[in-house]
Order: structure tokens, then C-alpha cells, then sequence
């Protein structure tokens, strides 16, 4: 061993046995701290990870988009920055299948009805690709979504002037969702019925979900249940939880993501 | 290893050892137990149990927040989320506290944990060997295969330091051995995981309200999920090393491995600064009898 090579530290005072003599000693331990040089490197790695962080992200979601879209085991949704993050804040929600499932429509209408899923496929269906954006940073695009436009669905059951704002429910008994009656008639604004080439799954909110293209995704509730006109904004579930009411893409919740 | 026997003849070692030495040397009889040697002291076993509950609810919170077959599960993520925020905050509190509890203590009392990670942190010529021998697979590891030489003069040291101590009763006590390279590395791995996840997980829980630049909290996400992916691993690895050896799960359960134990699971442990002498072995004899 070479003692010049390797630093030498006491470390640690006490009594300590030696023989049959109870000794008052310094500890040494030998060698160099290679222990908080690993210390020192992770952090730093971690430093670098979040300044370029977000350019790796979007290179590793463009490698593995094609790998997601044909993937049946769902293992690439643990891929990290891609794909959906799947969110619900009730402890459990209800398997509705497509025969059991219904829409409840009223408040503020001259023609409260309830809709099954075959009457919702009936109606004229639309389609778009769109980017899906979420408040927290992660973003799915080009995504396919089609389904009924909701200002359809509100010319159908004939919304009342006083009517100025809807409010959406969640068949998870929780969730509560809102937008001003503009926001609610713009043409990409979609109760969806299908969303990546199929039927919209449980997960992503089956077997009818909102999407509201322009704002962030807790707008576009999952799991809908019911709708219901009234004269004023209630704010949802998370707005009352402190994200803004008009979710914007870019221009809300201090974030300035491209818009879609 | 018979957990009753022990505490038996830890009892009356310490009491066998007040009226011989007095009680100021009760640290000293606290290092011995008959056939058995401390491995870690209170503070050190305190600090690995809270923190490992705490990664452990980490964990589990974590994935529930981000496998979706668990979200979809347990559901409930405000909740899961605050417990998750929590429990992350609090994850460097008990190393933080083994430290303090360690300022200005004897060995017993708290410096134990100063002392362990002091010995973590530092990687002798022992370490390079055993990296070299553990982490080097295949024709390299034919290729870079070397004597160990470094143990014997190890043990030279550790014997002058020994015999200069007790000449002196008093003086430096070469300390070591006692965790191999890959613990080392793993404790320094998970020490610098901790001040990741606690950095970047603030950023991402104030990044609005610090009007942090998006790609940063994009970033500060991205890492913490690597890094947690890397932290599964490594705590799997851990446990099922653990689940290998019980002498080891006793040892940080109780304090104490068997001296047996010690000398083949770790060759460089200088163990004759804690190991149990002879007198005091017939000492517990006698007055169990």
C-alpha cells in the first residue's frame, strides 16, 4: 500500500476493546471518499438531466412513438416523458359497458334527454388529430380523437339563453368539469366516443369522454356521465384545487407550452 | 443465531463488566456479546429502518402515481400525492438527525451512524479489489484477475495501530472493513438519489409558483422518474441480497453478527477492536451458572 496515495481521516472517538483494555481512541478510516464523489456525480448528473431533460424527453418520445402505437402489452407507457400518464382521483370508478352506458343531458334545455352510446354513434360523427397537453408537463401528439362535436349535442337538446355556462360530471361520482357556453360551442371542443383508433378504452375515460383541444387535459374530463346547463361557471374539480378555470394551453397556469 | 441466548449473555456482560471496570467503560461493553461482534450501533439501525419505511411508502405512492395499472387500482391521487410529497420530504431527516445525534456522543450513543458513514465514504485498496473481483465480468475479469495482496498489509496497519493503542491506552484505531465496495456504493448511491429526488421533486411541486421555465420542470420530471426507475432496482437488489443472507438481517436487526460470520463475510473487518475476549466469555460462564 502506498499511505501518500490514499488520504487518511480520523473519523470517530470511543471507547473501544483491545485485549483485555477498555481504550479511549480515535477511529482512521483509509482510503479516498469515493463515497461522496458518487454522492457528488449523481447530483450533478441529476443538475444536467434537468437542464437538457426536456430535449431527451421528446428525442426518446419520437423513438418510441412508433414502438407505442403497436404495443399490446402496454409496457411502453412506463417509458418516462411518454405516452399517457393515466390520472383519477376516486378511489375506484365503475366499469360502464357500452350497453349499460347513458348521458344524461339537462338543466338550462328545452329538451333534457338521455342518450345511450348507440344514439351518441348515431349522430353525426367528427374527427381530428390533435395533440394532447397536460398540466403537468407531459403532452401526446397526434393523437385521434373523433366523436360527437358538444355544440351538436347542445343544438339537440335546445339550450335555453339563460343557459351560459355547462358543468360535467364524471360517472366516478368526483369529477367535475366546466366551460363557459362559448368554450363549450367551439368545433374542437368533442364528446369523444373513440380516441387512438378504437373505442375510448376504461383507462383513458370509456366508453365517453370530453375533449377540449385547446386546453390542458384535466379540462377534458374523463369517464362523462352527465351534463348539465346552468347560468354561471362552477369551477371543476381541480380549479377549486387551484388550476385556472379557462385552461388555455399556453396562456394559463403559468406555463407556456405551444398551443394546440 | 439464538436471539434469547444472546440478550441472556448480553445482560450479564454488562453487568460482569460494571463491576470490573466501572461504568465509565460501559461503551467498551457494549462492543461484546459472547461469540458475537456489534455490527451496528442503535443510531445506524434507526437511521436504516425509518429510512427504508420511508423509500418504502416512496415507492409504493410513487407507483400508484405512475403505473397505470395502479392508478387505475387504487385511484385516489390527491391523496396518494400528498402522502408522496411527505414522506419524500421527510426521506433525509433521519440521516440528518443520525448526524446531529452523532455530534460530540460517544460511539454508543449516537456516533456510531458519524462513524459508519465516515467508513462508507472512504474506499481503500481492499474496495479496488473487491470491485475489481465483483464488477469485472467475463475475459476482462480473467485479463485484470490479481493476488489480493492489499489485505495482508491492511491487517499489517490495523495491528500497529492496535498494539500502539493499547501500548499507549490511548491512540488511533485503524477502522474498516467492515461493509465491502458494493455497500459502499450502494449507500453512497442512495445518499445521492435522495438529494435528487428532493431537488428535483420540489421543482416540480413549486416550479409554478417559482415561474420556473417549463422545459425545467419538463427536466426536473424526467429525472426524477429515472431515478426512481434506478432506485426500484438497486432497493430490489438490496432485498434480495438481504433475503439471501439471514445472519446479515439479524445483524442489522439486532446490532450483532456472530464473529464467524464477520471474518468470512468480511475478511478485512479488523475485528479485534470489538471482538469479545476470552476472560469475559468465562465471566458470563460463571455467573450464569
Amino acid at each position: 500500500m502506498a499511505p501518500s496515495h490514499y488520504e487518511i481521516r480520523t473519523v470517530a472517538r470511543g471507547w473501544a476493546r483491545i485485549g483485555s483494555l477498555a481504550v479511549f481512541t480515535e477511529g482512521v478510516v483509509e482510503g479516498s471518499p469515493v463515497g461522496r464523489r458518487v454522492v457528488l456525480g449523481l447530483i450533478a448528473l441529476g443538475a444536467a438531466g434537468v437542464a437538457v431533460g426536456a430535449e431527451v424527453e421528446e428525442a426518446v418520445d419520437k423513438v418510441t412513438a412508433p414502438l407505442r402505437r403497436s404495443d399490446p402489452t402496454g409496457l411502453t407507457e412506463l417509458i418516462p416523458g411518454t405516452g399517457f400518464e393515466i390520472y383519477t382521483v376516486a378511489s375506484s370508478v365503475p366499469h360502464l359497458s357500452a350497453a349499460d352506458y347513458q348521458l344524461k343531458v339537462h338543466g338550462l334545455v328545452n329538451q333534457p334527454m338521455t342518450l345511450t352510446l348507440p344514439q351518441l354513434e348515431a349522430m353525426p360523427q367528427t374527427e381530428m388529430t390533435r395533440d394532447f397537453q397536460c398540466v403537468t408537463g407531459w403532452r401526446v401528439s397526434d393523437v385521434h380523437w373523433s366523436g360527437v362535436r358538444l355544440a351538436d349535442l347542445l343544438d339537440r337538446v335546445e339550450t335555453q339563453p339563460t343557459a351560459r355556462a355547462v358543468t360535467f360530471r364524471s360517472f366516478d361520482g368526483l369529477y367535475t368539469e366546466s366551460l363557459t357556453i362559448e368554450q363549450a360551442r367551439r368545433s374542437d371542443v368533442l364528446v369523444a366516443l373513440r380516441m387512438l383508433d378504437g373505442p375510448v378504452s376504461y383507462e383513458h375515460g370509456g366508453p365517453v369522454r370530453l375533449y377540449v383541444a385547446p386546453m390542458y387535459g384535466y379540462k377534458s374530463i374523463k369517464w362523462l356521465g352527465e351534463i348539465e346547463l346552468v347560468d354561471q361557471v362552477d369551477p371543476g374539480w381541480w380549479e377549486v384545487r387551484g388550476y385556472d378555470v379557462d385552461a388555455w394551453i399556453g396562456k394559463s397556469n403559468g406555463r407556456d407550452d405551444q398551443p394546440v | 443465531m439464538s436471539r434469547g441466548h444472546g440478550d441472556v449473555g448480553r445482560e450479564h456482560d454488562d453487568v460482569g463488566r460494571e463491576h470490573d471496570m466501572g461504568p465509565e467503560h460501559e461503551d467498551a461493553a457494549a462492543e461484546t456479546r459472547a461469540g458475537e461482534i456489534r455490527r451496528f450501533g442503535l443510531s445506524t439501525r434507526w437511521v436504516h429502518r425509518t429510512t427504508a419505511f420511508l423509500f418504502g411508502v416512496c415507492i409504493a405512492t410513487a407507483a400508484v402515481l405512475y403505473v397505470p395499472q395502479f392508478a387505475i387500482l387504487f385511484g385516489r391521487r390527491p391523496l396518494v400525492m400528498t402522502v408522496h410529497l411527505y414522506s419524500g420530504l421527510a426521506l433525509p431527516v433521519p440521516t440528518l438527525l443520525g448526524w446531529l445525534a452523532g455530534l460530540g456522543l460517544r460511539d454508543r450513543s449516537g456516533a456510531g451512524f458519524r462513524r459508519d458513514t465516515a467508513e462508507l465514504n472512504r474506499f481503500g485498496p481492499a474496495d479496488g479489489a473487491w470491485l475489481r473481483d465483483h464488477l469485472i465480468v467475463g475475459p476482462a475479469r480473467r485479463l485484470r484477475r490479481r493476488p489480493p495482496a492489499t489485505s495482508t498489509s491492511i491487517t499489517t496497519t490495523a495491528a500497529a495501530a492496535v498494539s500502539a493503542a493499547g501500548a499507549q491506552n490511548s491512540g488511533k484505531i485503524l477502522l474498516g472493513g467492515k461493509f465491502n465496495a458494493g455497500q459502499k456504493l450502494y449507500a453512497a448511491g442512495v445518499a445521492g438519489s435522495i438529494v435528487v429526488f428532493l431537488g428535483t421533486g420540489l421543482l416540480m411541486w413549486f416550479g409554478a409558483d417559482l415561474n420556473l421555465p417549463d422545459r425545467y420542470r419538463t427536466g426536473a420530471t424526467f429525472v426524477h422518474d429515472l431515478f426512481a426507475y434506478g432506485i426500484f432496482f438497486a432497493a430490489c437488489g438490496h432485498l434480495w441480497m438481504a433475503s439471501r443472507d439471514p445472519v446479515a438481517r439479524a445483524g442489522m436487526r439486532t446490532g450483532y453478527v456472530p464473529s464467524w460470520w464477520a471474518t468470512t463475510e468480511h475478511p478485512h473487518w479488523d475485528t479485534r477492536t470489538n471482538a469479545d475476549p476470552a476472560p469475559i466469555t468465562q465471566k458470563i460462564g460463571e455467573s450464569s451458572r
